[in-house]
């Protein structure tokens, strides 16, 4: 019984820290798909072109494109901060 | 001023008197209380203890159980085994998360090797890839190279060929 407390304790942990850096990795790329988008947009590509490139999810492509098109002297961070993920 | 204790239950809007007798109570403990309305000495006694523990000051009791869980917290703070457990731990927590993050890390990876070779065929060379990619020279390098010299395997084959130092 205790031995299988002990096994479920560790496998939630497991899964919780898991999510818990996948999540922080993920903040981190958005920033470098920011990054890059940025760079693809001062190039001339337009988001549709970026978009087919990227294939990121096209909602939140469009979406980064745009603030950077509202907002291009704001940073990389300032966009990561505005974006909104439903 | 303030409570110890805080009791917060299910009401209806409409009608203030009506409350939801689902047995759905929330309770919030203030540690930092001065109102002791209906909470019992002990529980007093236990959120004083919550909030001024540090382990090192002399602490009397008037109950018996707290007394009994302070005994047992410093036995816990002074044992070698349960630290080691604790260190541990800490380190299978470190050891799931770098998988966690090796894991994402690949799954980038291979969506980097096809973003890449849609790159590659809309005829970028490497110089224009890595001036729009934010990702390692060398590892965008061995990428190209590699769809150069495989054109025909699939991203995975192509991230199992990647040599990551």
């Amino acid at each position: 019984m205790k031995y299988m407390q002990r096994w479920e304790e560790r496998l939630l942990d497991r899964e919780e820290a898991r999510e818990e850096a996948i999540a922080e990795e993920k903040a981190r790329m958005m920033l470098k798909w920011i990054s890059t988008i940025r760079k693809m947009k001062n190039k001339g590509m337009d988001a549709e072109a970026i978009f087919e490139l990227l294939e990121e999810d096209e909602a939140v492509v469009l979406q980064i494109y745009h603030l950077i098109c509202e907002y291009p002297d704001s940073s990389d961070e300032t966009i990561n901060q505005k974006l909104v993920f439903s | 001023m303030s409570y110890y204790c805080y009791t917060f239950r299910m009401r209806c809007d409409e009608a203030p008197e009506k409350s939801l007798e689902d047995g759905g109570i929330r309770i919030f403990l203030n540690t930092r209380g001065t109102i002791r309305n209906s909470v019992s000495p002990e529980l007093v006694e236990l959120l004083h203890y919550i909030e001024n523990v540090n382990g090192e000051t002399e602490v009397t009791f008037e109950s018996g159980r707290l007394e009994r869980l302070h005994k047992r917290i410093q036995v816990i703070r002074n044992s070698k085994e349960i630290g080691v457990k604790y260190m541990q731990r800490w380190e299978e927590r470190l050891l799931d998360r770098e998988e966690g993050i090796a894991e994402e890390k690949a799954r980038m990876l291979l969506k980097g090797i096809s973003i890449i070779r849609k790159m590659k065929n809309k005829g970028m060379d490497t110089e224009a890839i890595l001036e729009l990619l934010a990702e390692d020279e060398a590892v965008v390098l061995q990428i190209y190279h590699l769809i150069c010299e495989y054109p025909d395997s699939s991203d995975e084959t192509i991230y199992q060929k990647l040599n990551l130092s």
